[in-house]
């Protein structure tokens, strides 16, 4: 069946529950869960450009995993190429409005399963 | 059975609780087959019940459990009157080049005209009262001056235009709307300070709400079988709309969320 109600939720719960198992560090987890509730709301006010700038700006290793995670779970399901890696920024730059407006309306969808799995994931995580 | 509309323009944020509630994000109420935030009738309902004279209410709007439990009335009665969900027709989202842009969708568009029975014929994307002489910014997007389309019957689509301060109008294609209203809701952030000012733990949130200036319509009537009574009925809610010219609907009142300029026409 070509249609499966999954399609957004498992790229997603496949990223953060990795994120999630492979992260030891209390301070580090605590820093995903902040970010990964975080994304929708920064994105809704500042954009897929911005978000993709933050990526190299955040200096919290915590933060940085998930907007990493943010980008490659994007460029799964949109199959745009060249959008999780250091060329992102120029992908999103010379795509034209259209694609743009577009992507960053899958984008919200992913943000928010992000928040969604991010509660049940990082239960008793909670950031400061 | 008559359909008539009431508009509201919003005059504050307006915000109903809804169930998009994800991680630390208080969402509002949404339509569920396009997303977009609504007002559900319950609440505006809720609101005119409270706003119509005791003498009139049971009648207008049904009695409560209460008058069933406390012995004034035998069994539940239906009032004389509904009311539709609060439906968007246009919003404001931030511009550079032009300050605030209204925006709406050929979808939001033809709904209101089909609903309120009128027949003004078609709109299609990227038509717009601002000319196609330069490029249009719209928080992050630019729309290029080459993809917009002068429309010059715009105002027969924006009802009560004279009460509402909407004067730059721009449709979007459906989808492109939708993510641009997402993006342009408000939201507010919420902590809770302890004793000493500083913030609890756990206590920090975002709130959602649909932004001041946006106009909304609902659609309201006499329900089907009033053997005679529809007109007086009508009347009286008429009479309940004019004398609130602004009413509260939604939560947070105590934050001056949720006030709106009723107009009916």
């Amino acid at each position: 069946m070509a249609f499966d109600p999954r399609t957004m939720a498992q790229p997603v719960y496949k990223a953060l529950s990795e994120l999630r198992h492979r992260t030891a560090d209390d301070t580090r987890l605590q820093e995903q869960k902040s970010q990964a509730v975080e994304l929708y709301t920064y994105l809704a006010t500042w954009g897929l450009m911005r978000l993709k700038a933050e990526e190299a700006a955040l200096s919290q290793e915590g933060k940085k995993d998930v907007v990493k995670a943010f980008f490659r779970a994007l460029e799964e399901t949109a199959d745009v190429k060249d959008l999780a890696n250091d060329k992102g920024l120029d992908t999103l730059k010379n795509l034209d409005t259209e694609s743009y407006l577009g992507l960053t309306g899958l984008g919200l969808q992913i943000a928010r399963e992000f928040s969604f799995w991010t509660t049940a994931l990082y239960v008793g995580k909670d950031p400061e | 059975m008559m359909l008539n509309v009431a508009y509201l323009y919003l005059l504050s944020p307006l915000h109903t609780g809804g169930t998009t509630q994800e991680g630390n994000l208080l969402g509002i109420a949404r339509e569920s087959h396009t997303e977009l935030p609504y007002i559900p009738s319950s609440t505006i309902r809720g609101r005119l019940r409270a706003s119509t004279p005791e003498n009139n209410r049971n009648r207008l709007w049904g009695n409560t459990i209460e008058d069933v439990m406390g012995g004034a009335n035998t069994n539940l009665t239906q009032g004389q009157v509904w009311v539709g969900d609060g439906s968007l027709l246009w919003v404001p989202v931030p511009s550079l080049s032009h300050g605030v842009i209204w925006i709406s969708c050929p979808m939001l568009l033809h709904r209101w005209q089909r609903l309120t029975g009128q027949s003004l014929g078609t709109v299609v994307p990227y038509s717009t009262n601002l000319g196609n002489n330069k490029p249009v910014y719209l928080k992050d997007a630019i729309l290029k001056s080459n993809e917009l389309k002068p429309w010059d019957k715009w105002q027969e689509w924006v009802p009560i235009r004279e009460q509402t301060q909407i004067e730059r109008v721009l449709v979007l294609p459906d989808q492109h709307c939708k993510t641009l209203i997402e993006t342009s809701l408000w939201r507010q952030v919420r902590v809770k300070l302890s004793e000493h000012k500083t913030v609890n733990d756990g206590s920090f949130r975002y709130e959602e709400a649909i932004p001041p200036d946006t106009l909304m319509y609902f659609l309201w009537g006499t329900v089907a079988q009033l053997n005679g009574t529809a007109i007086k009925a009508k009347s009286d809610l008429q009479e309940v709309f004019d004398s609130h010219p602004i009413l509260q609907i939604g939560g947070q009142e105590s934050l001056g969320r949720g006030f709106v300029q009723l107009v009916t026409l």
